[in-house]
């Protein structure tokens, strides 16, 4: 099958990429975590250091972290915006109207911006280095305690590992229907309204029918090799976890012990600012 | 006017980590009526050379795009006359069907290129008796059909723009074989009824030899070898290095010169061996 460009799923080798699935999930949990506990400048600074930290390790350029913040651009604004304006702490710095610029102000807001920049990159490191299918397979495992609950957690993995192998096919075969009508003089980006919602259903029919196609014939081969669901079912990829796991576990808890002895010391010294 | 292209390159997704290099410095010259046919290991660039015919796919980079008359390397290149000129059939071109009925499915292509009313009628029935597709099926959802006459009339829904110059893109693969030589028979007619280029990929060295009047071999997005099918075939050990297979009388051919014969290695047709055959021990 082609190679393709699923999800944000950037194929290189690096020490992240050959984590275990279990760990990149269980620590980009910890560090979301974290980031919304820290209260300090210091704290996100730490937790920034982090996510630079292992990008770096990744082997993931930074104008591609970059791009994973291009769909929060307004929402970073708006927050940045919101926090200037309704924070009325500290020296008032300038005045127009009923619109205070007050130094508590730029602080809250640089602070929340920086926040979720921080939570946008850190969870974008996981999709980055760690594939689809790994990530099904390791929140498959994760759950797999739940399973004594009636929690039906291998269906579940295998719908979204069905959905995710399905994807890149759908693209290509979009790609080919396409290709195949503007040869027949479908217009997909000019034209009328009318002209162009033709070409949309000239588009979605034949996809449509061969996703049904397709899934029949998944159904299929899948009930020919005796499936039935998890039970018994052994893997071909057993997730194990190595040395570098453990490695990346204490990197996580030493951001936590920096974070909450941050959090401690502040604590310690507000009786002085207040006093 | 035919088609005329100087060191076409392209590469899918370029400056990324997946950039593939697909098709790399090809020149071609297709005369008018010409029947062309490209063929090359998988992955060696077919399908990816020839969908810039029609503009489907843009060059990464060449010197020279003249297709039908229309410079494919201006700004705005007037794809809508391109495309009437230049009709495409795709692998399994069937599962682009979409209307309710056959007749408007084939009726489509014309449609958008502007066709209307009686000529409209009559260039979808005339490509429908081209392709042997009866007429009671006009009305026929289009998936109602067997799955050859569902190909056929795939292949009505582009003969009905009356191009020019015809691509198919594999257009007998996954077909039994009288359906591969019903298919092969409508494309024959299309040729010499209406005088049309024709480009074939195809990879079936038989049929290439029968049909065909000029071979175009790619290897590795390259252009490896351009010529006859005599000439083309006339070096088998070079065609099963780059991983093709011979047609069965160029095999026929080498086994026996392997056993002391001595027919020349151009002779790749059926006739043509029986011709040898006959004459030489006469
Ligand atoms: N949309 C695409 N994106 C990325 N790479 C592609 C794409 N289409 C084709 N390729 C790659 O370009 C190269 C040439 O592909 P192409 O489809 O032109 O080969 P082909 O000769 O038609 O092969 P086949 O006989 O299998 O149809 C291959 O390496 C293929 O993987
Ligand atoms: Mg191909």
């Amino acid at each position: 099958m082609r190679e393709m460009t699923l999800g944000q799923y950037y194929a290189v080798n690096s020490p992240v990429h050959a984590l275990d699935p279990r760990t990149k999930i269980l620590s980009v949990i910890s560090m979301m975590a974290l980031i919304f506990l820290c209260r300090t400048f210091c704290g996100l600074a730490a937790c920034a250091c982090f996510v630079l930290a292992v990008s770096f390790a990744g082997h993931i350029p930074l104008s591609k972290m970059m791009s994973s913040l291009k769909a929060i651009y307004f929402l970073l604004l708006f927050t940045f915006l919101l926090n200037v304006f309704f924070n009325q702490s500290g020296a008032v710095l300038w005045q127009w109207g009923i619109l205070n610029l007050t130094s508590g102000g730029i602080k809250r807001a640089l602070f929340m911006a920086l926040r979720l920049v921080l939570l946008v990159t850190g969870a974008g490191l996981l999709s980055f280095t760690t594939s689809p299918i790994e990530l099904t397979d390791g929140l498959e495992s994760l759950m797999t305690p739940l399973k004594k609950l009636r929690f039906p957690a291998h269906e579940i993995a295998m719908m979204m590992s069905i959905a995710l192998r399905f994807i890149p096919i759908l693209t290509e075969e979009t790609d080919k229907i396409r290709k195949a009508q503007t040869a027949r003089g479908a217009n997909f980006d000019s034209g009328s309204l009318y002209k162009r919602a033709g070409a949309v259903v000239s588009l979605l029919v034949p996809l449509l029918v061969s996703a049904f196609r397709r899934a029949e014939e998944l159904a299929m081969a899948m009930e020919a090799r005796c499936y039935h669901g998890g039970e018994g079912r052994t893997r071909l990829k057993v997730l194990r976890f190595h040395a570098s796991d453990a490695v990346a576990a204490a990197v996580v808890l030493a951001l936590a012990a920096f974070i909450a002895a941050d959090q401690t010391v502040i604590v310690s010294l507000l009786p002085d600012w207040t006093g | 006017m035919g088609i005329s292209i100087q060191n076409l390159t392209h590469v899918y997704h370029p400056g990324s980590p997946f950039a593939v290099d697909a098709v790399h410095d090809v020149d071609l010259e297709i005369s008018d009526g010409e029947y062309v046919c490209v063929i090359g290991h998988t992955g060696s660039g077919k399908s990816t050379l020839v969908q810039h015919l029609n503009g489907l796919l843009r060059a990464t980079s060449a010197d020279k795009m003249e297709i039908e008359g229309i410079d494919l390397l201006q700004k705005k290149p007037d794809w809508r006359a391109l495309r009437r000129r230049v009709g495409m059939v795709f692998q399994y071109p069937e599962y682009q069907l979409f209307e309710q009925t056959v007749f408007d499915d084939i009726a489509f292509g014309p449609k958008n290129m502007g066709v209307e009313g009686d000529e409209l009628t009559a260039a979808v029935r005339d490509s429908m008796r081209l392709v042997g597709l009866p007429e009671e099926t006009e009305q026929m959802s289009p998936f109602e059909l067997s799955g050859g006459q569902r190909r056929r009339a795939a292949i009505a829904g582009v003969l009905s723009m009356r191009p020019r110059v015809l691509v198919l893109d594999e257009p007998i693969a996954g077909l039994d074989p009288t359906g591969k030589q019903d298919i092969l028979r409508v494309i024959d007619a299309y040729h010499s009824k209406t005088r049309a280029t024709i480009i074939m990929i195809s990879h079936n060295m038989d049929d290439i030899v029968s049909v065909a009047g000029r071979v175009i071999v790619m290897h590795e997005g390259r252009k490896v070898l351009d010529g006859s099918p005599e000439d083309v075939f006339s070096d088998p050990d070079r065609i099963l290095a780059l991983g093709l297979g011979l047609p069965t009388v160029s095999r026929i051919v080498r086994e026996m010169n392997a056993r002391g014969d001595h027919i020349p290695a151009s002779v790749c047709r059926k006739e043509d061996l029986v011709r040898f055959l006959t004459e030489g021990r006469a």
